[in-house]
This record gives C-alpha cells, sequence and structure tokens, in this order.
C-alpha cells in the first residue's frame, strides 16, 4: 500500500538540510572575508600612518605582494630548531581562522560553528597561537629570540586579567557568552548602549588591542631594533613560507580583534539580519567602513604618543584593568 | 517620557563614570599637568551630571549650579593657579609620591568598592536618575583623600582638595538637588579663594624654602626640635 | 540685632586697621574693638541665660545657649590674644606688616564670631574655611621656613577636613531625626 505520509516527512528535513548548508556556507563566507581581507585593512593601516607623517607610503595592496614574494621564496631552518618552530607559522595562521568562525563578522545571528566555543574558548584559542609563537623564537638559537619571547609573555600576563573582566563583566550585562548573542543586548534601547559599563568597557578593550597586537604605546611595529622588539621578535627567525603564514597570521589576529570589538562592542548594527546572500554580501562593505574608521581612531593614538618604556608597560595595562573593574562595578552592582 | 528618563540615567551614569575615571587619574598620574588636566575633566564630568540631575529632577536651582561651576571649576580656579603658583612648578614631569602608579591604581580601586558598600549608610537620593552619584562621589571623595596623602608636591596635594569637594558635590547633588541658590552659590567661590590663597602660599613657600617638595617638611614633630 | 552689631565691629576695625595713619592707630583700633565685642558678647550671653534666645535674622542669624558660650570664649580669647600682640607686635619694624597683621587679626576674629550665630549648616561649614583661610597669614607671617611649614600642614589638614564635612553638610534635611543646628532656637 501506498504511504503519502511518507511523502510528508521528506520535506521539512529538506528544508533543514537547506538551511544547515546556508549557514554553514555564511560561516565559511566569513572566514573567507577574514583571510582575504586582513592584509588589505594591514596595507590600509600602514598607508594611513605614512600619510599622516606626511609621506607617500606604499600602495595598500603591498602586503599581498609581500606574501605573494615570501610563498615563493626558499626557506631557510636552523639547525637547532625542533618540531614546534615548523609547526608554529601553521598554527599561527589557523588560530585567528578559528576564532572567526565563531564572532559576528558579517551576520547578526549565530551561524551553524557559532556554539562551538564562545567568548573564553575564542580568548583561549588566540592565546594559544601567542604560545606557540612564544616557544618558536625560544626554539632557535638566536639571542634576541628570547629576549622577545619574555617581553611578549609579560606583557600577556598583564593584559590576561584585563581581558577576563571584559569578557565577564559582558557577560553578566548581555545574559550570554557567545557573541551573537552579546551583541543583541546594545542594539536596540539606546540607553544600553550610553551605559557606563558600555563606555569603560570600549575604552578598556582598545587598551587591551593595542596591547596584544603590538601597536604603540606597547610596542612599535615598524620597528627593526631588535633590542625594543616585543611583538615583532616572534618572526625573527623566519623565511619564506614560514614568514608569510606568521605574517598573514599576525595580520588575521589584528582584523579579529577589531571585528569583535567593532561588531560586538562599539557598532553593533549594520550587520545582516535576514539570509539572503544578498543581504550578506552588502554587509561586508558595510564591516569595512566600520574597520576603516576605526584605523582612522587607531593612527590618531599611534600618532600622538610615543612608545612607552618597558616598566611602564605595567602602568599602561594596570590603567586598562581598573577601567575594566570600574565597568563591571557600575555595570553590576545594583543599589 | 519614561524613555528619556532613562536616557538621562543612562547619560549621567556615562557622566558619573568618566568622573570616577578622573578621579583615577588624578590620583595616577605623573605630571603636574596632567593632574591638573584631569582635575578639569573631572569638573567637567561634575557640571555635565548637574545638568543632567537638573533636567530629569525638573530643579532649576540645579541647572543655575551647574552653569555657575561650569565657568568657575574648568576655566577660572586652574587660570587662577597658573597665575598665583610660579611657573617652573608646572613644568615638572614626574610628581614624587609614596607608592608606585600601579599600587595607587590598584589602592583606588579597593577605596572605590570601599565606597560602593558604604554608599547604603548614606541617604537615599532624589529618584532614581541619581543613584549612582552617592557611592561615585564618596568615591572621588576617598580617592582625594587619598591623593592628598601619598603626593609629596604642593600643587597635587591641593588638587587633591579639589577632587574630595567635587566627590562631595556629586554626592550632595544627587541627595539635596533642592537645596536653595543661595547656599549652592557659596561653595564655589570659597573654594575660588582656596585656590587664590594656597596659591600664594605655594607661591611664597618656593620663594622662601626653595623647592615645593612639602612631603619633605619634617622639622616640625612632637617632642619639639632636635 | 546686636548680633549685628556684633559682627559689624570687627569689620570695621579691620578696614581703619589698613589706614596708614602710623604704626599705633592699627593697635589701638583694634583693642578698643575688642572691648567692645567683649562687652556685647557678656550682654547677648546674659540675655541668654535669663531665658529666650537672641534673634538677628529668622532662621539665618540666632544664638542660643551653646552659640553664647562658644561667642563668649571667642570674645575673651580675642582680646586677651590681642592685648598680648600689642606687647611683641610693636617690636615688629615694618610699619605696613604691623598694619596687615592687625587687619587680618580683626578678619579673623569676625570669622571666628560668626560661626556660632549662622543657622543653616552649609553656611556654618563656609564660615570654618573662612576661619582657616582668613587664619594663615597669621600663621605665616614670620615668612622662616618652620613658618611655612606650619601653615601648609594647618591649611590642607583643615581645608581636607572641611572639604570632608561638605559631605556631611547636605544630609541635614534627609534624615528623619531632629537635628540641632548651632544657633537654632529649637530643634526641628
Amino acid at each position: 500500500m501506498y504511504d503519502a505520509s511518507a511523502e510528508r516527512d521528506i520535506t521539512p528535513r529538506l528544508i533543514g538540510v537547506v538551511q544547515m548548508a546556508r549557514s554553514i556556507g555564511f560561516n565559511l563566507l566569513q572566514v573567507l572575508f577574514v583571510v582575504a581581507l586582513a592584509p588589505l585593512v594591514a596595507g590600509v593601516l600602514s598607508r594611513l600612518k605614512e600619510i599622516v607623517q606626511s609621506r607617500r607610503g606604499p600602495s595598500i595592496f603591498q602586503p599581498y605582494r609581500d606574501l605573494r614574494k615570501l610563498f615563493h621564496k626558499e626557506e631557510v631552518v636552523s639547525e637547532q630548531a625542533s618540531w614546534i618552530f615548523r609547526v608554529t607559522p601553521y598554527v599561527v595562521f589557523i588560530v585567528p581562522i578559528f576564532v572567526a568562525t565563531l564572532i559576528p563578522v558579517l551576520t547578526s545571528y549565530p551561524l551553524f560553528f557559532a556554539f562551538m566555543g564562545d567568548m573564553l574558548g575564542g580568548g583561549f584559542v588566540l592565546a594559544l597561537g601567542g604560545f606557540f609563537a612564544t616557544l618558536a623564537a625560544v626554539d632557535t638559537g638566536n639571542p634576541y629570540g628570547p629576549m622577545g619571547a619574555s617581553r611578549t609573555r609579560m606583557v600577556g600576563f598583564l593584559a590576561e586579567p584585563v581581558f577576563m573582566i571584559v569578557f565577564f563583566t559582558v557577560s553578566f550585562v548581555a545574559g550570554s557568552t557567545i557573541p551573537y548573542i552579546v551583541q543583541q543586548h546594545w542594539v536596540t534601547p539606546l540607553s544600553n548602549f550610553l551605559a557606563p559599563s558600555h563606555v569603560l568597557l570600549v575604552i578598556a578593550f582598545v587598551m587591551l588591542i593595542l596591547a596584544e597586537a603590538g601597536r604603540i604605546p606597547v610596542d612599535n611595529p615598524t620597528g627593526h631594533f631588535e633590542l625594543a622588539m616585543i611583538d615583532e621578535s616572534k618572526s625573527l627567525e623566519y623565511s619564506g613560507t614560514g614568514m608569510a603564514l606568521m605574517k598573514w597570521g599576525g595580520q588575521m589576529k589584528l582584523l579579529v580583534l577589531m571585528c569583535i570589538l567593532l561588531n560586538v562592542l562599539v557598532t553593533p548594527w549594520g550587520l545582516a539580519g535576514g539570509t539572503g546572500i544578498a543581504k550578506v554580501l552588502l554587509a561586508a562593505p558595510l564591516v569595512l567602513l566600520k574597520v576603516g574608521i576605526f584605523l582612522l581612531v587607531l593612527v590618531a593614538i599611534e600618532s600622538s604618543l610615543s612608545k612607552l618604556r618597558l616598566f611602564r608597560v605595567s602602568e599602561f595595562l594596570g590603567a586598562a584593568f581598573v577601567t575594566s573593574v570600574v565597568a563591571m562595578i557600575t555595570g553590576l552592582l545594583n543599589f | 517620557m519614561a524613555n528619556s528618563y532613562a536616557l538621562l540615567t543612562s547619560l549621567n551614569g556615562l557622566a558619573a563614570g568618566l568622573f570616577l575615571m578622573s578621579s583615577f587619574g588624578l590620583a595616577a598620574t605623573r605630571q603636574m599637568q596632567g593632574c591638573q588636566r584631569f582635575y578639569i575633566a573631572q569638573s567637567i564630568c561634575l557640571v555635565v551630571s548637574a545638568l543632567l540631575l537638573g533636567l530629569g529632577l525638573h530643579a532649576p536651582d540645579l541647572l543655575a549650579v551647574a552653569a555657575l561651576d561650569s565657568v568657575m571649576k574648568p576655566i577660572v580656579i586652574p587660570y587662577l593657579l597658573k597665575r598665583t603658583v610660579p611657573e617652573e612648578i608646572f613644568r615638572r614631569r614626574e610628581i614624587d609620591q609614596v607608592l608606585n602608579i600601579p599600587s595607587s591604581l590598584l589602592i583606588a580601586l579597593g577605596l572605590t568598592l570601599l565606597a560602593f558598600f558604604l554608599s547604603e549608610y548614606l541617604p537615599p537620593a532624589a529618584g532614581n536618575i541619581g543613584a549612582i552619584n552617592l557611592p561615585i562621589g564618596l568615591a572621588g571623595l576617598l580617592i582625594g583623600v587619598y591623593t592628598l596623602t601619598v603626593r609629596r608636591e604642593a600643587v597635587p596635594q591641593l588638587i587633591g582638595i579639589f577632587g574630595i569637594e567635587n566627590g562631595a558635590l556629586l554626592c550632595g547633588f544627587a541627595i539635596a538637588p533642592t537645596l536653595p541658590l543661595v547656599i549652592e552659590m557659596a561653595f564655589p567661590f570659597d573654594m575660588l579663594i582656596i585656590a587664590l590663597v594656597i596659591g600664594i602660599l605655594t607661591r611664597i613657600t618656593q620663594e622662601r624654602v626653595g623647592t615645593t617638595e612639602v612631603g619633605a617638611f619634617t622639622t616640625l614633630k612632637e617632642g619639639g626640635n632636635k | 540685632m546686636i548680633l549685628i552689631v556684633i559682627l559689624a565691629v570687627p569689620l570695621l576695625a579691620a578696614l581703619i586697621s589698613c589706614l596708614p595713619l602710623g604704626r599705633r592707630l592699627a593697635p589701638a583700633v583694634t583693642l578698643t574693638s575688642c572691648a567692645l565685642e567683649l562687652a556685647m558678647v557678656i550682654a547677648a550671653a546674659m540675655r541668654v541665660a535669663a531665658g529666650g534666645s537672641v534673634v538677628a535674622i529668622a532662621n539665618w542669624v540666632d544664638i542660643d545657649g551653646l552659640s553664647a558660650l562658644i561667642l563668649l570664649l571667642v570674645a575673651t580669647v580675642g582680646s586677651t590674644a590681642a592685648l598680648f600682640s600689642w606687647g611683641y607686635m610693636a617690636r615688629e619694624p615694618s610699619a605696613r606688616r604691623l598694619r596687615r597683621y592687625y587687619s587680618n587679626y580683626n578678619l579673623f576674629v569676625f570669622a571666628m564670631l560668626s560661626v556660632p550665630m549662622l543657622a543653616e549648616p552649609n553656611l556654618v561649614w563656609t564660615g570654618v574655611e573662612l576661619t582657616t583661610i582668613l587664619s594663615l597669614y597669621l600663621v605665616a607671617f614670620e615668612n622662616t621656613h618652620e613658618a611655612l611649614e606650619a601653615a601648609w600642614k594647618y591649611s590642607v589638614l583643615t581645608i581636607m577636613g572641611g572639604a570632608v564635612a561638605l559631605l556631611g553638610s547636605n544630609w541635614r534635611r534627609e534624615f528623619r531625626q531632629p537635628y540641632l543646628r548651632p544657633g537654632s532656637c529649637q530643634s526641628s
């Protein structure tokens, strides 16, 4: 006997499969966005800095050319290096890709991989990349590597409490730990956006980005003086493919941190709300616009401050810590 | 109407939060000019809070006080300090203090938490909009007391006193927004006179003793001189 | 009415002491004003002790028992100090500084007398701060290292205490318990 009910069951399952495929597709689109546009963002940043200093500066597509050149070059590896040295570039490249699947980059609703890890997980995954980079810097016989590595660790452990408290405050205030859901909290009522905890969290997070991405006032990203390097020291010994992957990974890390700041905290508007592919593609230039404006702010900060002496970095991060704790106090203590 | 009240409450909270950040800056900055700039920022946050409270609680006295303070505190008092205190003091870049900066920041944070717990015992604020002023005003007061104790230089101690006053005023705006105008006027003028007199005292000290490092003045002690 | 006169006399004396008319005018004026105040304060105190209070401007300037006691103390100490300073200020070489000292002294006595008389706690706070400021010149008069150090410590400590007291001076309306205002006739 022919069963008509079996036919009816297929349609919802088909719709479910299509939705899942679309969700995965958007997630992959998000990752592609981050991977492809990170060098462009780095190029625009360095060009803007040069323009502010009244120079012409390189083209904004120069990082792409650098990466292509490096991929064609031969790799020279020290005899003292172990497997950590060879594995690290791949780790540093993949880690921001993982985090990019967890955060809202183009859409404002959670995608397929969004519940794989929350903000705390994303932070730890980023720290994994930093951990491997530090170990690799110590791995070769270069004397400057461990010096820079120990400084990076110092900045890292001073920035850790700031990150924790920012994360906890955001989760308490917004009621969730998934970035997509957190982001909704600040979209609708304007009074939520102007709350004191929000503004202070933004300030603390910007200071955290300056520390984690190795920008002035913590570190000079364009310096060549090995004795003063903090974050640049991780790619001192690399050449060829390894160097390309380390550079690209660093640029992606900056873009991922900026996406977290902009799409979750500062301007949670402008992301695609619907499921059409056109809307998602339209969100890309809007996100780029937001990133561009933040780059202007970053250039202003970098051009007006000078690099702090090393022992003053603890004061800088202490100020960031205090800011985040005040944000926590004003956001959580109800009276 | 409820929407704008919520908005005013948030904005007031923002002003109070920035007030607290300026107090931290007062306690933790290394430069003389920085100290003064943080005081100006703190006064501007105080004026904005008074303005918002006046709008939210419909207290025109507070609006008049905000207008008066917006001229007195960020403009007149720093100008007076600049004129009465000798010029070379303001160029100092390293203020001497008893504890270093990260310790100062942590102690200031502890004082803020203490203020939040103590504010339970203060009289309640008039209306929900001013509820955050009480603990933050008290925190500003305690941080000002700490700044005063820890700094060894004359002018930062004076700015610490002004910080205490700002904190007490922030509390006062929330607790008693309908204080008669005549009485509210007395406070900024009093601060003006204090700035003038202590500025002149600092100038005389600089001329006579050669330094304004008042933390090093230890000749007057209990039990007489040696 | 008598309270206004008590306040006006040292003010007038301060003004007259400033006049550059020789070295003897300032101490003489100060001494007479102090004697006059002492007499008036004793009269007001006796009127208060006989029952009732003395009111000049209702709710702003009045005295009761406690205020009368403090006024008596202030007037007595002020008079004896003026008498004592007549002696050692005679050795001051500069006439200008002598006059400045006496006029400042009178202003200080005025501020001290006004504090117990005011009935509004915020104005009392203002009066106390005013006494600190007006006495700074007297403390630092000698212009030596120790004098300046003493002046600095005195001013910073007192003004800091005053600034913390500013917080408390706003609270009287809000507490339900009656608060005895200095100079108020009744507790309300």
